[in-house]
Order: structure tokens, then sequence, then C-alpha cells
């Protein structure tokens, strides 16, 4: 079995956050310098992007312009940007529609791996999933992914959800790299007082695939309300399925590319694999150490009842 | 919803359908909602497979649940009227 | 200009713009009670349709662009076009929340524009109050950090890793004067003390500048006033807590009076702000 869901072969350098899925020839995936069209025929087109259900284009202010093409083929116009800015953003929402137009299902989730079952996090951009996954990773627990984790629906059977990481290393912004204790490498980008780095997290996984055992989405909201400040809390039913569909990396183009048919049967079927929960903690410095220390409780704890 | 006893009911094809836990969920593929149905709703689903026309599926109900006949068949009617409004049943 | 524009032909939005602390929620308060009243439950005081100009989860869905990865300078050239997808895409009337100043972006347009725009109504408070309620809300006690931030054309909130966008507020006097200066969008201007003396009367400018229905309406005006009373919203946010309450703060619904600054601050604190603010504090009537 493959560790990675495909290979790409890419004439650009793509930094070491998808090394496992680089092929020096003949990968299913070819990522070229070209010409790119300033429009595609699209019913559904946000203010940088155009997708249909074999297209994507994506274009980056003042920066490059991708098109993603069947699943296959990913060509990119320069517009002056450097290989880091070209990489930084083919590997975001473009990598989205790629993993779409593969019969792919991206989670918007960084995760760590503990006995081949993987923990993922979610939540909304700045909820914290890169930053506890650093944290859980300096405390022992093996890394597995950031940002986003695959799925694939044709691998999901009897309660056990195969899964691939989407990428190694990590971005952190500064105090999120001092909080964890994650290696600090090059800036994301060029731009001075941009304080996000790529990091390599204290325990670097090798593999690249397990599978999906937990979805812990990540709140914040007892604080405010002078509830009990660290609370885990499983969800079931209607509720859970939903969350597991808010967790679907950039859901508007994998409607728009796979259609909600395809994606909803693939929800059936992850559900019952994974166990959904939600992880509301106070987002202050002080009480970092302790809520890491509750999730990384909570994960061992899972694994052990299941074994 | 006044519905008459001979009137079928069929599930339409607009979602996919999966239990989580003990909730019967529907997920809509046209508008994008999930819908759940719970206890005497999922139960009123479930025996859709055998009972086509709403006459028998209120008799099959009242079979199983200690109700008045007046009360299952308003109770159904209203849930069904729902059904049909989100387009996962037609009635004919 | 005393009326929101009527030439769009959908529905745009408005705006609810002010310096921190003056009053905006509030106001989205009262307007939600007057507009909305059966949307409201414990758990959404406003719901009125839109949010808030800074609202990053927002501006990533319709750009298809993770803004983390993008300067705050990169952020503020797509912020106009995503303001009029959102006007676009709306069946309804939004009222968004901003506490930018108005200004332009790299590209030299306005960040809000006035082809999806049909008004704003600006909140302005006394800056002494200001000057006490913004550290309130900071979590300390220390005015002078607040007086020399609304003294610094540079200071901002957000941007960054933070949660929400990057908000260049340029000093609290500017603020007020480049949302007047401008001429692309009518605006309403309300000081929070005429709201505290007779929320009815202001709350039917605003109704009247807006072209509800409701405006005239002197029952719904009365009601909807009696449902925003301050004494009703901290009992609800003691009951249930309040979502803008940020972590460090004991409570969002603090005093909701006027003249609070003039007890707090020392002479010399009153005295600094009045050197810098002066101009439009007298515009406003507001004694130092």
């Amino acid at each position: 079995m493959n560790d990675v869901p495909f290979t790409i072969t890419a004439d650009l350098d793509l930094g070491t956050r998808v090394a496992p899925y680089v092929r020096d020839s003949g990968g299913e995936v070819t990522i070229v310098e070209g010409e790119v069209p300033d429009a595609i025929e699209s019913d559904d087109m946000g203010t940088n992007f155009s997708v249909n259900s074999s297209q994507f284009l994506l274009n980056v202010p003042n920066g490059a312009t991708y098109l993603v093409e069947g699943g296959e083929r990913i060509t990119y116009r320069r517009n002056g940007a450097s290989d880091r800015d070209v990489a930084l953003f083919l590997l975001g929402s473009a990598w989205g529609a790629l993993c779409f137009q593969r019969g792919l299902v991206p989670l918007h989730a960084s995760a760590v791996i503990h006995k081949g079952k993987v923990h993922a996090f979610t939540g909304q951009s700045g909820a914290g999933k890169s930053t506890l996954a650093a944290a859980l990773a300096k405390r022992g627990l093996d890394f597995f992914t950031d940002d986003v984790l695959i799925i694939d629906p044709a691998q999901i059977s009897d309660g056990a959800a195969r899964c691939f990481a989407g990428q190694k290393d990590m971005k952190l912004w500064a105090d999120a790299l001092t909080l964890t204790g994650a290696s600090k490498m090059g800036a994301v980008r060029d731009e001075p007082g941009f304080n996000k780095f790529f990091a390599t997290p204290a325990t670097s996984e090798s593999a690249g695939s397990g599978n999906l055992a937990s979805l812990s989405i990540l709140k914040n909201e007892n604080a405010r309300r002078d509830r009990q400040p660290v609370e885990i809390e499983k969800l079931s039913g209607a509720v859970a399925i939903k969350r597991l569909r808010d967790s679907i990396y950039r859901m508007r183009f994998g409607v728009a590319i796979m259609g909600r048919q395809k994606l909803y049967s693939a929800l059936a079927q992850l559900i019952s694999a994974v166990h959904v929960q939600t992880f509301d903690r106070p987002l202050n410095k002080h009480a970092f150490p302790e809520t890491t220390a509750a999730m990384r409780g909570w994960i061992c704890d899972f694994g052990k009842s299941n074994d | 919803m006044d519905i008459a006893n001979d009137t079928t009911i069929r599930k339409t094809d607009n979602f996919v359908e999966t239990v989580v836990d003990d909730e019967l969920v529907l997920l809509h593929i046209v508008n994008g909602q999930f819908y759940s149905l719970k206890d005497t709703g999922r139960r009123a689903w479930e025996l859709l497979e055998d009972e086509k026309q709403f006459g028998s599926l209120v008799n099959a109900m009242c079979g199983e649940y200690d109700v008045a006949e007046e009360t299952c068949r308003s109770e159904l009617g209203k849930l069904f009227g729902e059904l049909q409004e989100r387009t996962l049943v037609e009635l004919n | 200009m005393t009326e929101a524009s009527d030439t769009l032909d959908k529905p745009g939005i408005t705006w609810l713009a002010s310096y921190p602390k003056s009053g905006n929620t509030w106001t989205r308060i009262l307007l939600s009670n007057l507009i909305a009243p059966d949307d409201i439950t414990d758990d959404n005081f406003a719901p009125l349709h839109g949010s808030i100009s800074s609202n990053r989860v927002g501006l990533d869905a319709v750009s298809g662009l993770p803004s983390s990865d993008l300067t705050d300078d990169e952020i503020d050239l797509l912020r106009p076009d995503y303001y009029r997808e959102l006007a676009r895409t709306g069946d309804e009337r939004q009222f968004v929340k901003v506490h930018d100043a108005y200004h332009g972006n790299g590209a030299g347009k306005p960040l809000f524009p006035a082809d999806c725009s049909l008004g704003a109504i600006y909140l302005v408070r006394h800056p002494f109050d200001v000057a006490v309620s913004y550290a309130s809300h900071q979590g300390h006690q220390d005015f002078a950090k607040t007086i020399n931030h609304m003294a610094n054309p540079a200071h901002i909130m957000a941007g960054g890793s933070k949660g929400q966008l990057r908000q260049k507020l340029l000093t609290w006097s500017e603020h007020y004067l480049t949302w007047h200066r401008q001429d692309q969008i009518p605006v309403l201007t309300i000081r929070y003390e005429d709201m505290l003396a007779d929320t009815a009367a202001c709350l039917t400018r605003m109704g009247r500048f807006l072209k509800l229905p409701e405006a005239d309406d002197k029952q719904a005006i009365a009601r909807a006033v009696e449902e925003s009373r301050f004494e009703k919203l901290r009992a609800k946010e003691d009951e249930h807590g309040f979502r803008e309450r940020p972590e460090k703060t004991e409570r969002f619904f603090r005093a909701g009076r006027a003249g609070d600054g003039w007890d707090l601050l020392d002479d010399e604190l009153r005295e600094r702000l009045y050197t810098a603010h002066r101009d439009v504090m007298e515009e406003l009537g507001y004694k130092p």
C-alpha cells in the first residue's frame, strides 16, 4: 500500500512539506510553469477563484495564477513570484482542488498519530490546530500532518477510515513557535514583519498514512460564558456528522468538483469510523500546558480502552 | 396536513441516508441541509419500506405505539407534510 | 446627507461604524429589536444579517485564499471585492460593524466601496469615556496606554496571526474625520450621549435614515428601546455569557453611563486627550 495518495513531478522546488509525494519523473500529477487563462467557464466564482467540475483557477493578489485540471495537472504563471511564494499558494487551496478532482476528500485539520490511530484537530483559521499538534509532538506523540488531512472514500471500510498526511512540517506564527518549542526554519513569506515560519515538529513521523480515529473541534467559548474552562465533549447524531462536514477543507470547491452525492456518501461512511468531539479550552498562554496535557491524556486513554 | 389513506408515499432520490448513534440522518444533496429523525419519526420512516400507503402506515404505527388513531394520523400528517416540503418524499 | 441611498438595485450594506467602545454593539441590539425581534435568542442578542468588516473566515471563503499566508496590506487589496461579493450574494440588507477608519488600500481604492453601500451610521462618544472603556475592554486600568493608542495614527487592531483581519483605526480624531470627509457613502452621525439621553429619538433618526418601515411606529421603537436596556442586557450576560466578551474582561456590559471618563482620568490625562482631539471635540460639542 502506498504511503501517499498520489505522486507528483514538479518543475520547481516545493520545499519539504510534500517531500514524500515528489518523484523525479512519472508522477501521477504534473506541476509546470506555463500558460494560464485569465478565466474559465464556471457557475461558481469567488473574488479570486473559479471552479467547475474539472478545472480550478486561482489568482493570488500581486502573485501567481494557477490552473488545476482533471486531478492530473497544475499549471502556474509566476507573475514575478518566487519559487517559495508559488509553492506556498499551490500547496493551499489549489492542493485542495486537486484532491477533490482526484476523488479524495481533504479535511482542514492538523493531526498526531498514536498506535496507528490518527487523532485530528479542526476548527477555524486561528483556532489553534497547528499549535496543538506541535505541542503534542513536543510531549512525545508522533506528529502526523499540518493543515490538511486527506481521506480516500474508496478506502473506508468496517469502521476504519484510511487517511493520509497532507503536509509534513508546519507553518507557525512566532508566538506559537515559542509556545510549542518547534524548530524554526525559513520564513513563510519574504515580507519584513511577517512573523510566520516553516517549522519541524519535535517528533517527525515517517508514516504518511494511518486510520482516522478521532476528530476534535477546537473551541474557545466556555471562558467567555463562565463555564468549566477545559471541556472535552463527545458529539453524536446529526450534530456529529454536521461538524464532520464542517471540517471538510474548502467544501465549496468540493461541491462544485465532486458533487454532494459523492461527498455526502463519503461522510456517511466516515462518521461510523470517527469519534467526533469538541475540545473547549481557554486560549491564554498560561493555560496552554494544562490544556495540552488534557488532550494528550485523552488520546493516550483512547488508545488503551480500544486495544 | 390532511393526507388521504390511499395516498402513496415515495422516498425521493434527493438524499444520502445514514444512521449516526440513534438518529437517522438524511443528507439532502440538493439543498445541502441535514435532517434528523429520532424515535417515532425514525420508526415511521423505516416503516415506509413496507407500508407504501398513508393509511397502512398509520395502522402500523398505531400497532407499535400506544396512541389514539386520531393523534397518530395528525402527527404523521404533519411529519410527512414537512418531509414533502423538503423534497425528501413525494406524495401521490 | 441625511438619508441612505436608494439607488442600489439589490440589498446592499449598511455600515455601523465607530471607534471601539462607542455604542456599536448597543446600536446593533437596538436595530435587531426593531427589525428582527423574533430572531433574538439567549445566545444571539443581535441577529441582524451581516457581521464585522474584519471577518477573516468570511474573506477566506469568498476569496478562496488563505488570508493567514497573506500580509495585511495584501489582504486590504482583496477587501473591496469581498464586501461587494457579500452585498451581491446577500438576499437582504446587511449591517456590517466596522472599526476601521475610512481609508484606501495599496491600489488606491477605498476599502469600503460606495457601489455596494447604502449608508453608514457613525457612532461617536466622548473620548474621555472611550479611553476608560477601551482600557477595561483590554483588561487593564492603564489609561495612559489607551490615550496613547487614541493619539497614535498607526494604531491597529488584530491582523497578523490574530483571528480578525487588521483594522487601521488611525487616531480617534482621524477616525471621525475620515468617515465624515468622504462623500461616497451617506453618513448619519449619532452621539452615544444622545442615545443615553433619548434612545427612542436616536433610534427613530436611524430608522428614518435607513428608510425602515418601523421608523415611525412609536410602539415598535419603544419596545425595541425597552428590550435593549443595559440592565436587561447585563442580566442576560450574567446568565448566558456574551460571545463578544474577550477572555480577560469580567463583563462586556459594564456601565452604560456618560461621564466616567472625567471622574476616572486625572488632570494630566484629560489635558492630553483634549490637546490631541480638541477640534473634533468642539465640533461634536464635547467639553474637556
